[in-house]
């Protein structure tokens, strides 16, 4: 239709209109529409309007019966009209009205036509310009933050824990990239610590991530990676801090950095020292769980006493220093180097008392240890890494050396003598580990994987004036015992994996070869004028191990609607040998062992969830608890393994999960059900009388550990005061069997637990955050199969920390800290322990620094007790605090 | 700013929802939606822009620019984007007009208006009144994106409103409640010209582009219930992610550290303007 016609339209519709020229008569037109095949149509719109121009005088849709009824008042005379009857499964349809006829029965023609006949003269704007932010750091940093893991924290969704570890949506980061480049790998907590955030642009996390480039877009994975996004300008420049602290009683905290962020060259280095308590080592701590991670096994340790269960802060009295050097290095054909060098030097006092009374059938016997004196820990490793990450492959290797040394100088008085101890161990690492990921043409995956480790950890521990005489040395005092013990192992691992990628059940197929070679000597030496050897060198340990095994593993995962299972099914074909010539030693077992896992879940509706997981393993204890010979593990606990084969469990364990949520409400809760059995063939006896030794040995015994409990959380805003109350309460169940002088006892725990937590603001402007934690722990044991009563424990344990922060002005910070801790035992007196701590901060941008005073400690409490139950046991520890601390802390940006 | 974090917080939430079914829809329209809701501040209203699937019998409007999140973020999942060293980045889309998470729906055919929210992974169904309007049919045209418009009158809720439909486009919907025309509106405004949608173009639409999510794991709920929810987030959103966090199993999906108070993005901040006070709702009276 034309403009110049519509404008006629238009203008004729204007004259028609004027009042008065025609009478306006009310007519009513009625009717139905139907479909060709003879059903009605509802909802189809009919309207009145004018023959030749898109004018409506009247409409009415079609009930559900498909009629219509149009009332409208007009002056046009009849003829001029038509009605249009739309419904878009139909036909559009027209029909002239006809003079005096008001009911039109209408019959539609199908159509799938839909819109087709409409022109589309104007469509919407292209939509906006994506940019590439993810979380400007600007928009999240407040005044007081300094580095980017203080930023980070604020960030939805991410959370740091208390050893730097990052999670997002409660999932540990895979990677932590520094401007897309994994400088750090598992130790990237020093790089939360160091990185200003003023030099991060953006963080980006990355969900679904696959660090293989040749994987990509093949694997669904659920990895969630971080990286941090470098400002252009903080790219080309060296960037410095500096942090120097010091305080009283003769305290000092020094920091300097230097970090460049090149886009080929990136190097990250600190050195920094302390003595008031922070543990540098946290820094250094590979925060990627997995096979990556080797400890060296020991078999000495130098205390009977556990750390006790408080901030470390609060009682390591230390001296470290420690330097840490990252640089990363990024070639031609993406080709990328890495070395992480890290050197720490600890020296940090020791003191405390512990009290340990045992319950046997003959009396109590008590173990009394002080102990006080030193350690000095020597800790250094470095890696060396090469990637390829392309396209169509994917190679890495990684180097790792790592050498710790540790003494430990003490004096020690136990019941009756008082003796130095002084414990050297070392431990040597070197493990290569090599990736290969080749693409495939089709779309499955296929990942293989070598790596060996060997290690060895040497341990030489000496007491004198010797202890033990009447067991040691015929009753005869005598100078010095020197224990000289170590343990080597050498592993070799290949591994590959082949994914399946189709259909509706995901698999995945694996098969692992992996070889064992342990090795375990031992020597006990009596310094008596000149050494000679305890039991003429019979008691020496040298126990070889073998173990080979191969692992053919499948996995399937299915996932529908409201169902998602999974199952692993691990064959695994396993021989172990070993062999001691000096006990007449030789054994070599074969297994065939199926550990299977199942995960099941089930979404009961749109708010709950139902979890179910069982799983089976078959555990063998390694050559740490094999030797014949008589090892110090301690200087009180004098131990070997008695005639026992290879010690070996099977435990089966399930876990059902019941996860609430009602938001309308703000109430969330989760119930935990477990439920375990663990099957053992040996049982460590534990021999004591009045002689200040413990013996101990493995023996062949079949004895059940049985545990079971519920635990519950639940979360509830309040709304009228803007708030979250969280309240934990659990209860466990455990049952065990304990070997003490030759009597078995049934031991029984029963632990009830109850956590809350609660945060709110106070005047809008002060933030006060409440825990508090009472565990009750009840212990009951009796001899086994004796019947009777149980001789039975109770132990009560009450935390709570309240904390508050405010800031008066916007570059003022106050935080203080109050924490009170209550431990209560029947018949003993009771425990109570307060700490306040303060902190104040004060930033001046015009001075590029920050001022900190931090005084913790200001009730100076000098000394921490704790009373605590184990099996047919009672412990009461006492641990020195550091005193009172005032440390002042300048912060210089360069 | 901290409506927008809310918002985009939100909208990733609502890609963990799925099993929803879905009606195709065959065409769209768009339209910039002004609202001064601080009366104060007549020359700061809000601004955002809308769009309107549309079938046969039912219709819902969404926010272009959290569609727009959406979509990036689907993107993100579905089609990643690498940067240079070949990783998949996380776009957002800029956003420099209002936005809300709300969507509306409206079934003709079983006469059912409802919002549709999402707090976290959760979707929420709100009850509304059937908005039946008795349109006035006005013979004024005009021209609006080259479709012959014409006036039609009606009152809804203590606002009398001015649509212009066409009958070139025979699909009786139109922006929000407004609806029940022999044709599509294209523009409308109330009298006392506080609350207006202007047209930003239509089209049809094919394949699975324009599918009406209807929500099927939705909880029901009314205005009163889901706004008491909504202010609690907005007023203390880490104390109302701790409680929707805590009580979550490992691997369920929870925000955590929510610090959105005090966040500005420097983008999308109205420079000159105070602080608004929302004294105007579009729905004046109750019927």
């Amino acid at each position: 239709m034309s403009r110049l016609l519509r404008v006629y339209h238009l203008i004729i519709i204007a004259i028609l209109s004027v009042p008065g020229v025609l009478n306006a008569q009310v007519y009513n037109f009625n009717g139905s529409v139907k479909s060709t095949s003879g059903i009605a149509v509802s909802n189809a719109t009919i309207t009145l309007k004018l023959k030749d121009a898109s004018l409506a005088l009247g409409y009415a849709t079609t009930d559900n019966t498909g009629k219509f009824s149009i009332t409208t008042k007009t002056e046009q005379a009849l003829s001029n009209l038509v009605l249009e009857v739309n419904h878009l499964s139909y036909k559009r349809k027209q029909i002239p009205v006809l003079d005096n006829v008001f009911r039109y029965d209408v019959v539609l023609e199908e159509s799938a036509a839909l819109l087709d006949e409409v022109v589309i003269k104007s469509r919407p704007k292209v939509t906006q310009n994506k940019d590439t932010i993810s979380y400007h750091v600007e928009g999240f940093a407040k005044k007081e933050d300094r580095s980017i893991g203080d930023v980070l924290k604020r960030i939805p969704g991410i959370e740091i824990g208390e050893n730097g570890e990052v999670k997002f949506n409660n999932k540990p980061i895979s990677n932590f990239y520094i401007d897309g480049d994994d400088i750090l790998g598992g130790k990237y907590g020093i790089g939360t610590k160091t990185i200003p955030h003023g030099m991060v642009d953006n963080v980006q996390i990355y969900d679904n991530h696959e660090h293989v480039k040749a994987l990509k877009n093949k694997n669904s994975t659920d990895k969630v990676a971080l990286n941090l996004e470098i400002k252009d300008d903080a790219r080309l420049k060296l960037v410095g801090n500096a942090k120097a602290g010091f305080g009283l009683p003769k305290k000092y905290d020094p920091e300097v950095n230097a970090i460049l962020l090149n886009k080929n060259y990136k190097m990250l280095n600190v050195a920094k020292g302390n003595n008031i308590g922070d543990d540098l080592s946290i820094d250094v701590l590979d925060l990627l769980s997995g096979p990556a991670v080797e400890n060296s096994k020991m078999l000495v340790s130098s205390s009977t006493v556990s750390t006790p269960y408080v901030s470390k802060k609060r009682y390591y009295d230390n001296n470290s220093g420690m330097l840490n050097a990252n640089n990363f290095f990024k070639f031609k054909d993406s080709l990328q180097l890495k070395t992480n060098l890290s050197i720490l030097r600890d020296k940090n006092q020791i003191a405390f008392n512990s009290l340990n009374d045992i319950y046997t059938q003959n009396g109590t016997v008590r173990f009394l240890e002080n102990q006080s004196g030193y350690k000095t820990s020597n800790l250094n490793s470095l890696t060396v890494s090469a990637e390829k990450n392309k396209a169509d492959y994917y190679f890495q290797d990684e180097f790792r050396f790592r050498y710790n040394e540790n003494r430990t100088s003490s004096s020690i008085f136990d019941n009756e003598n008082a003796f130095a101890q002084h414990l050297k161990d070392r431990s040597l690492i070197f493990s290569n580990n090599l990736s290969y990921i080749p693409v495939l043409k089709n779309n499955n995956t296929l990942y293989i994987n070598w790596k060996f480790t060997a290690n060895h950890a040497p341990q030489q521990l000496e007491l004198s004036p010797g202890i033990h005489e009447d067991i040691i040395n015929g009753g005869n005092p005598y100078q010095q015992l020197h224990q000289q013990s170590s343990i080597s192992v050498f592993s070799n691992h290949i591994s590959g994996n082949y994914r399946i990628n189709k259909g509706k059940i995901n698999q995945s197929y694996g098969l692992t070869l992996q070889s064992n070679y342990q090795n375990l000597k031992s020597d006990i030496d009596i310094l008596e004028g000149s050494y000679k050897d305890y039991q003429q060198g019979s008691n020496d340990n040298s126990l070889k191990w073998q173990d080979h095994s191969i692992t053919g593993t499948g996995f399937f995962e299915y996932t529908e609607n409201r169902i998602e299972a999974s199952l692993s099914l691990p064959v695994k074909s396993l021989n172990i040998s070993y062999r001691d010539t000096s006990f007449q030693m030789k054994k070599s077992k074969n297994y065939l062992l199926l550990n299977p896992n199942v995960r099941f879940s089930y979404r009961v509706n749109s708010q709950d969830r139902l979890i179910l997981k069982y799983n089976s393993d078959y555990f063998i204890d390694d050559i740490t608890t094999l030797y014949r010979g008589y090892v110090f593990t301690n200087y009180r606990t004098f131990r070997n393994n008695e005639n026992n084969g290879l010690a070996e469990q099977r435990s089966h364990a399930l876990n059902m999960d019941y996860n609430i949520k009602r938001p309308i409400e703000m109430f969330f809760a989760n119930i935990a059900a477990s439920y375990s059995i663990v099957n053992r063939n040996v049982l460590t006896s534990t021999i004591v009388s009045d002689n200040n030794i413990l013996q101990q040995s493995n023996l062949s015994y079949h004895n059940q550990i049985k545990s079971y409990g519920i635990n519950t959380t639940l979360s509830k805003y309040i709304f009228p005061i803007g708030t979250t109350l969280t309240l934990k309460p659990g209860w466990s169940h455990i049952q065990l069997k304990e070997l003490i002088n030759n009597d078995i006892y049934s031991v029984r725990y029963n632990n009830y637990e109850l956590s809350a937590n609660i945060d709110f603001q106070l005047f809008k402007k002060i933030g006060v955050e409440h825990r508090s934690n009472i565990r009750y722990i009840s212990n009951n044991f009796r001899l086994a199969g004796a019947g009777g009563s149980y001789q039975s424990q109770k132990n009560y344990n009450y935390r709570q920390s309240i904390s508050v922060k405010y800031a008066p002005a916007d570059n003022f910070f106050i935080n203080v800290e109050g924490q009170s801790i209550h431990i209560t035992q029947e018949r003993l007196s009771n425990i109570n322990i307060y700490f306040i701590d303060a902190n104040f901060r004060l930033k001046i941008p015009n001075w590029k620094a920050d001022l900190e005073l931090s005084v913790t400690n200001i009730m100076n409490s000098r000394s921490l007790t704790t009373y605590s139950i184990n099996n047919t046991s009672f412990v009461n520890n006492e641990y020195r605090l550091n005193p009172r601390m005032a440390i002042f802390k300048v912060f210089f940006y360069f | 700013m901290k409506r927008y974090i809310i918002l985009i917080t939100m909208v990733l939430f609502s890609q963990l929802l799925n099993a929803q079914d879905n009606i195709k829809a065959i065409s769209k329209i768009q339209y910039e939606f002004k609202h001064v809701d601080d009366t104060s501040q007549p020359d700061n209203p809000y601004v955002e822009d809308v769009f309107v699937l549309m079938s046969q019998d039912v219709s819902i409007q969404k926010s272009l620019t959290v569609q727009n999140v959406r979509n990036s973020i689907n993107d993100m999942i579905y089609h990643p984007k690498k940067n240079e060293q070949g990783m998949v980045v996380f776009g957002v889309p800029k956003i420099d007009k209002d936005a809300s998470s709300y969507e509306y729906l409206n079934n003709i055919k079983d006469k059912e208006y409802v919002l549709l929210n999402n707090i976290y992974d959760t979707y929420y169904i709100i009850d509304q009144d059937y908005p039946v309007i008795n349109w006035e049919l006005l013979n004024e045209q005009k021209i609006i994106g080259g479709y012959n418009c014409q006036k039609a009158k009606g009152l809804w809720k203590g606002r009398t409103y001015i649509a212009w439909f066409t009958l070139e486009i025979p699909q009786s919907f139109g922006p929000w409640k407004l609806h029940g025309l022999p044709g599509l509106i294209l523009e409308a405004e109330d009298e006392k010209k506080e609350v207006s949608w202007s047209y930003a173009g239509f089209e049809t639409v094919k394949d699975t582009v324009g599918l009406i999510n209807y929500p099927k794991k939705a909880i029901k709920t009314n205005e009163a219930k889901f706004n008491k929810l909504y202010d609690a987030l907005k007023k203390n959103p880490d104390a109302a992610f701790k409680a929707a966090q805590a009580a979550s199993p490992t691997g369920q999906v929870m925000l955590t550290n929510m610090y959105v108070t005090g966040f500005s993005s420097g983008k999308h901040k109205k420079e000159n303007y105070k602080a608004k006070v929302i004294n105007n709702p579009i729905e004046i009276l109750k019927k």
